[in-house]
């Protein structure tokens, strides 16, 4: 089976997204149930306990599963924060470094490296992260043919040696970035496991209660409630762009409004 | 803090109570119900809560000592741009450590009034006259290579101050992991309450334990995840050892 690796959920908005767990969950327990009531009024009866058994290892298991998915969403995001924040400060350095370099090369580094950031901010307002990339590339080749033409033109190289340190920082970290954003997700295959065993376990419940004969239980909504919002904290820890990372753009924020603040 | 311990156990409390109460209306149907489903479930539910918490304690922990590396690191970074300041030309050398020293009174005034925001600002103007007077001397230099030393340390020195602003104010626990761990804690009690009620005993004392343990646990995650106190008072120390040996050599 080909699929991409990542962001099998991406394309969904995250309440339509917990809106269509719950449904599944319900729609697999409602089956489950009538399943089980099915077959409890077959002559040769099942014993609740065999399937009760069973079904509390799935759900055991099913617990286990998502609390772990859980942690590694949550590490991703740590990483992809940290990262963001070494970031801003390569840029940062780098932008008063150009303070080493002769005029017109200071003022044409510090533009781009301001342009810079303004790709991103405003990839982060719209959603849309198509153009960072290509972008990203161009500047990058820009700030070096500037960097180099104020080496040429320098008295001091050592200084100039500085700022071009600090320039591949900043190329450095954003591949880093790169990876860290589009990489460090969970996997199309795990999302696919997590909601097979969802709809399993919920199915097994179900069946579990039908065989009992009674009616259906209330707690089944708290469950799949549970369940679908573990689920959806998940999706929206493990979305690079749109969950709530979003939130943690500061660093980047406060660098901005520190490099205008001399210019107006 | 207190506040928000006692207003954990109520709430844990209320969930309870509004799930056995809609238990027992429950065991009234004609058509009962048996307890063992509500069991299995209740069980799975109190086991993901219990994980959930468990991970998120472990997240606010380890970025607790991500804070005090960030503390340690920037003022060693402060000492080592102060005495690095020594490889620059009269009159910045006097210059750049007069503003040393006032940026480490002011991080300290700011320790003691409690106005971070006004630091942050202010430490903001420090380092940019830090800067103009680092490059100022940069072009006076007869010895870049040093100057240039001293430049890289006053850019980890801002490149950390940010930094630990950064991790100790804004990197907390996102709201929507709050928002969950609420949302799930209220419903699993609420389906203990739920079995409680559909089994027809009477309220367990036990529920009491339990929301005191579920609500300290919250709370303790909530107190290591916020801007810590302990974390004030060691970055005050810090900043007063630094204003000590940068006050040495002139006594």
């Amino acid at each position: 089976m080909l699929m991409e690796l990542y962001g099998l959920l991406d394309d969904f908005p995250i309440l339509i997204l917990f809106v269509a767990t719950i449904v599944i969950a319900m729609l697999s327990y409602e089956g489950g149930f009538r399943a089980g009531r099915w077959r409890s009024r077959r002559p040769e009866r099942e014993e609740e306990v065999v399937v009760r058994s069973m079904v509390g290892t799935m759900l055991g298991l099913l617990t286990f599963i998502l609390a772990f998915t859980f942690w590694i969403a949550a590490t991703h995001f740590e990483a992809a924060r940290q990262s963001l924040l070494t970031q801003a400060n390569a840029i940062r350095t780098a932008y008063l470094r150009a303070d080493l370099l002769p005029e017109p090369h200071r003022m044409e580094i510090r533009d781009l490296l301001r342009q810079y950031i303004d790709v991103r901010l405003d990839a982060y307002q719209s959603g849309n992260f198509k153009p960072v990339f290509p972008r990203s590339e161009e500047l990058h080749s820009q700030l070096w043919s500037q960097a180099i033409a104020a080496r040429e033109k320098t008295s001091s190289p050592i200084f100039a040696g500085y700022f071009i340190q600090s320039l591949n920082d900043v190329i450095a970290l954003h591949t880093r970035q790169v990876t860290v954003r589009q990489e460090f997700r969970i996997p199309n295959t795990i999302w696919v496991v997590i909601y097979v065993m969802m709809t399993l376990a919920t199915a097994s419940i179900g069946c579990h209660g039908g065989l009992t004969e009674a009616s259906r239980p209330l707690v089944a909504v708290a469950f799949v409630l549970i369940i679908s919002a573990v689920m959806t904290l998940i999706a929206d820890l493990d979305r690079p762009r749109k969950g709530s990372l979003r939130v943690s753009q500061q660093a980047l924020i406060d660098l901005r409004n520190s490099m205008s603040a001399p210019n107006r | 803090m207190r506040g928000l311990f006692v207003v954990m156990v109520i709430i844990v409390l209320l969930s309870f109570e509004g799930g056995f109460r809609v238990g027992a209306w429950k065991k009234r149907w004609p058509k009962q119900e048996q307890e063992v489903v509500a069991r299995t479930m209740a069980g799975a539910m109190l086991g993901l809560l219990a994980l959930m918490l468990a991970f998120t304690f472990g997240m606010a922990i380890s970025r607790f000592d991500v804070r005090r590396q960030a503390l340690v690191d920037e003022t060693n970074a402060i000492r080592t741009t102060y005495l690095r300041a020594n490889l620059l030309p009269e009159p910045q050398r006097a210059e750049i450590r007069r503003l040393l020293r006032e940026y480490v009174e002011l991080r300290l005034e700011a320790h003691q009034s409690r106005q971070f925001e006004r630091a942050h600002e202010l430490g903001e103007e420090w380092h940019a006259r830090l800067w103009s007077e680092a490059i100022a001397a940069e072009e006076k230099t007869s010895s870049p290579v040093s100057a240039g030393h001293f430049i890289q340390s006053l850019n980890e020195m801002i490149g950390l101050s940010t930094k630990r602003i950064m991790i100790g104010f804004w990197f907390r626990i996102p709201d929507i992991i709050w928002i969950v761990l609420c949302v799930i804690t209220a419903l699993a009690v609420a389906s203990i309450g739920y079995h409680a009620g559909l089994t027809g005993t009477s309220r367990s004392f036990v529920v009491l334990a339990f929301a005191v343990v579920f609500s300290a646990v919250m709370v303790l995650i909530v107190d290591i995840d916020r801007p810590p106190r302990w974390m004030l008072k060691a970055s005050q120390d810090a900043f007063i050892d630094l204003r000590n040996m940068m006050a040495a050599p002139k006594r």
